[in-house]
């Protein structure tokens, strides 16, 4: 890492803790309308009230990877919404393609029963590793959404194009399904695929929209501004470019 | 935050201790000259998710279990999962080639199968998406399709270029905010902010 990188992060570290601190001292959150976050929120009060379960599927990276990140987006879904469903009967389901992640999601939703004091009730096949290759772990997923009483299903986190198989079974059982992938194959695919497709960064903006804590909207804010900074930079090295070639 | 963080330390001390200091150590190292540091910390990752993936195919198998002791769903998927596991890790133990057989002759003809099925999904899904979902940016995919698969097939020649440049510039694009994603996300964690452990 140069030093450029660290400064990059560094100003990134930075601003978030700025927005954090102002986030502190204001009311509302300030975000643009992504109404696939909405809808989930309708989605998650309806399984609550009618007694149906919401399956999360956080993909298949390692965590050790750039692609893991995604991942933990999925985790900070699973962690809120695990918190909200647990308040009806049926707790949430959540699937993965990775060994690591399995263990993360099953500590997730253990973590959720135990803030709410039922430590009993926590089952550990409610984290489950559906299969540890691109199709397998696909195919391990569509019957969980065919036969687990299933009403809204979550895809956040790094799928290819196996994603497809995941959606139609969504399809096929009438659910709705918001996902998000980390890569343009994926993205492309749950595109054309799902009900309600999340796009580039809107991955990431999850937790900011389901209430996962306002360092979610901070972090937002914070892409925000790199996002554009970036953009001006790109701009001015065109022009620049361009008028070298004039003089 | 830094009580959220006060609040996690008394609750986890310990994995929230190592999340975070493992974090910031193996960032140091990419600014300190500390590589054998690092080599030694990824090391110890590689080990953890070897045993991870173990972890992982265990859960498979006792899920698929507790699905047939609950006779819940279909048992037939579950029965075929833990003959399968149960076939494929005794053959291992075997002398020959004979999970390379099983790998060569059953996994790949399934998944093959499976992308055939996925063709299928695709298409249809791609001729559905107008009907579910009619706006400007599903008219801009199904037209972009379209003309992509009539310039692949050769009949125009080199007439549209210009969408692959389109098409790049906008992969870009969504690639760099997935970048940003990426970056905060990270930064999230060794914050402390987001804990994906010990609840």
């Amino acid at each position: 890492m140069n030093i450029g990188t660290l400064a990059f992060v560094a100003l990134f570290g930075g601003l978030m803790l700025g927005f954090y601190i102002m986030g502190q001292r204001q009311e509302g959150r300030n975000l643009r309308d992504i109404p696939a976050f909405y809808r989930l929120q309708g989605a998650i009060e309806l399984s609550v009230e009618d007694g149906s379960r919401i399956h999360i599927a956080i993909g298949r990276s390692d965590i050790t990877s750039p692609q893991g990140m995604a991942a933990m987006v999925g985790l900070s879904m699973l962690k809120r919404v695990s918190t909200v469903a647990l308040e009806s009967d049926q707790p949430p389901i959540a699937s993965a393609g990775n060994g690591g992640l399995v263990i993360l999601a099953q500590d997730t939703i253990r973590g959720a029963f135990n803030s709410l004091n039922l430590q009993g009730a926590y089952d550990h096949t409610l984290g489950r590793a559906t299969g540890l290759t691109p199709y397998s772990y696909a195919a391990g997923v569509m019957p969980i959404i065919l036969d687990e009483d299933i009403s809204a299903n979550i895809m956040v986190g790094s799928f290819g194009d196996e994603a497809a198989l995941i959606t139609s079974a969504g399809e096929r059982s009438q659910t709705f399904t918001l996902a998000g992938a980390d890569n343009i194959p994926g993205q492309a695919v749950l595109f054309a695929t799902a009900h309600e497709p999340l796009i580039g960064e809107e991955l990431f903006a999850g937790g900011a929209y389901i209430g996962a804590g306002l360092m979610h909207v901070a972090s937002l804010h914070a892409q925000d501004v790199v996002r554009w900074l970036i953009v001006v930079i790109l701009l001015a090295a065109g022009a620049f470019g361009l008028l070298q070639g004039f003089f | 935050m830094l009580k959220n963080l006060i609040s996690h330390f008394k609750h986890s001390p310990i994995s929230t201790f190592v999340a975070i200091a493992s974090g910031v150590i193996v960032l140091a190292t990419y600014i300190l000259p500390l590589e054998s540091l690092r080599s030694l910390i990824l090391s110890w990752v590689v080990i953890a998710s070897a045993a991870a993936l173990l972890v992982g195919a265990v859960n498979l198998l006792s899920v698929h279990i507790n699905k047939l002791s609950t006779t819940t769903g279909n048992s037939l998927y579950s029965s075929s999962l833990i003959i399968s596991m149960i076939l494929t890790f005794t053959v291992a133990f075997l002398p020959g080639n004979v999970d390379q057989w099983i790998f060569r002759y059953v996994q790949i003809p399934v998944e093959s199968s499976l992308m055939a099925v996925l063709a299928v999904t695709l298409t249809y899904a791609a001729a559905r998406l107008l009907g579910r979902r009619t706006d400007i940016y599903s008219i801009i995919f199904v037209a972009s399709l379209i003309l992509t698969l009539i310039s692949s097939g050769g009949f125009i020649g080199g007439g549209f270029t210009w969408l692959k440049t389109m098409a790049g510039a906008g992969g870009r694009g969504i690639i760099i905010g997935v970048g940003l994603g990426t970056v905060t996300t990270g930064l999230r964690v060794l914050l402390g902010s987001d804990r994906p452990y010990s609840g």
